[in-house]
């Protein structure tokens, strides 16, 4: 019998339409990942990382393939139940943030809890202060640097206890020192369980990850397994 | 299988010395803080669908005005000049009435269109964000459609109230321009405030159609990968 990962990516394509032509994003991509890894995705500009972290994190359909995460077979989700899953099974990180500049850091991390019976406020106190911001609660984005902004995105991310991760080059616009801290936050959580999943042109940064995945043209080119874990199952992509 | 538990918070409390702080963070504060935020331009927009309210309720006064002065007078003796003068009108007033609806109407429906596209169109990236960390597409629309409602009534209620302080102060003012000295009669009437709540709630549905379809359409990856 087959072994049963947390993430499950099987024979994945994935194109847009440019400018009237076809351009493949995922090209028959396959991954397996294990509950509480940390991967890093490396790649030139429109390799696919993207694609893939969206595509794990139901945000984006496959043309053709498999992607179960959690057991969930993402393929056979509605848009509604996608959105279900995101909310209670993924936490995004951006490049830019992608904060609400109206809200203050508090009330950003409350967002994707905004339309929920509990409230979160608490956590979301506590999770500001996990992350080094306990003094800059109802301070607005715009009084903040990069650095702090995003890691009110992280505790965003963290508000609905995800089981996974997926951070879209999250050190790409702070300096090297903070970037450093971040990964460096993003350990601490992937060693308290949390599955972790980032695209990042860093090589330092993606060095701090158990698995590196290097991406092109859609397809693994080269893959990488830190030397303490012998737990990653990684295949190729083209059958 | 996954150790299932939450980033460890041990310690945080002592930290923040134990306090607990209520923020309530539901749908409607954030329309709230996002209508305050671009607040320049929903008072622009909101005054524009005053100035819209305001003039459909003197209009509607004063067709309001016409039939109560002839109530009862019709068929009492010769018509006064006065009479006279105020009934030639009456048709006329109905049709500027019915006019001035429409055009209500529709104006309404491009202030709500146009000031919710340019929202939906500066917030796509917002929007993007809201959907990818759980958000659904209905909750979404209902946060939207909020914002634009928050403006329509605000309008038509700033539009009536000053509607309803002036036509006191206009009823039976000589105007000018309708000669022989002749009090015009004004009348706001409860029907024309419901009138005018309708025309807004039927113009911001309208109005929100276009900016919605811009919604539906716009597929939240791309706008995360694009910008």
């Amino acid at each position: 019998m087959d072994d049963v990962h947390f993430i499950e990516i099987e024979d994945v394509h994935k194109g847009y339409t440019v400018g009237g032509s076809l351009v493949k994003a995922l090209d028959g991509f396959s991954l397996h990942l294990d509950e509480g890894e940390m991967c890093a995705l490396m790649g030139p500009s429109g390799a696919g990382k993207t694609t893939l972290l969206n595509i794990i994190g139901g945000l984006d359909t496959v043309d053709s393939g498999k992607v179960v995460v959690g057991g969930i077979d993402l393929n056979r989700l509605g848009e509604s139940q996608k959105a279900s899953f995101r909310k209670h099974n993924v936490g995004f990180i951006f490049q830019f943030f992608n904060l609400i500049p109206s809200l203050t850091a508090l009330e950003n991390v409350l967002v994707p809890a905004m339309f929920g019976r509990t409230d979160l406020s608490q956590r979301a106190e506590d999770l500001l202060v996990r992350v080094g911001l306990g003094k800059r609660l109802d301070h607005l984005p715009k009084m903040m640097s990069g650095g702090e902004r995003q890691r009110v995105a992280i505790a965003r991310a963290l508000i609905n206890d995800p089981k996974v991760l997926l951070a879209d080059e999250p050190t790409g616009n702070i300096d090297s020192e903070t970037a450093r801290e971040i990964v460096h936050l993003f350990q601490e959580l992937n060693d308290e369980g949390t599955t972790m999943i980032f695209a990042t042109h860093d090589r330092l940064v993606a060095g701090r990850a158990k698995v590196m995945i290097r991406i092109r043209d859609g397809r693994i080119s080269s893959r990488k397994k830190s030397p303490k874990d012998g737990m990653i199952h990684l295949r190729d992509g083209k059958k | 299988m996954r150790k299932d538990k939450a980033p460890d918070l041990k310690g945080v409390r002592k930290r923040t010395g134990g306090r607990s702080r209520k923020v309530r963070m539901g749908p409607l504060q954030y329309v709230l803080k996002d209508a305050w935020r671009k607040r320049s331009r929903s008072i622009l927009s909101m005054g524009g669908v005053a100035a819209l309210a305001f003039l459909f309720v003197i209009f509607s006064s004063m067709d309001e005005g016409l039939d109560r002065y002839f109530e009862g007078r019709n068929d009492i003796g010769e018509p006064t000049g006065e009479e006279k003068t105020l009934n030639s009108l009456r048709g006329v007033m109905q049709d500027w009435t019915y006019l001035i609806s429409v055009m209500c109407l529709i104006l309404m429906v491009l202030v709500v269109a146009n000031t919710a596209a340019i929202t939906v169109v500066e917030r796509k990236v917002e929007l993007a964000t809201l959907r990818a960390v759980g958000l659904k597409g209905h909750q979404v629309y209902m946060m939207v459609l909020g914002s634009m409602f928050i403006l329509v009534y605000g309008g038509v209620a700033a539009g009536t109230i000053l509607g309803a302080i002036c036509v006191p102060l206009l009823d039976q003012v000589e105007f000018a321009f309708w000669g022989n000295g002749i009090g015009f009669p004004m009348a706001l009437d409860p029907i024309i405030i419901l009138y005018v709540i309708g025309i807004g709630t039927i113009s911001g549905i309208l109005g929100m159609v276009p900016p919605l379809l811009l919604i539906r359409l716009s597929s939240p990856s791309e706008v995360l990968r694009n910008g």
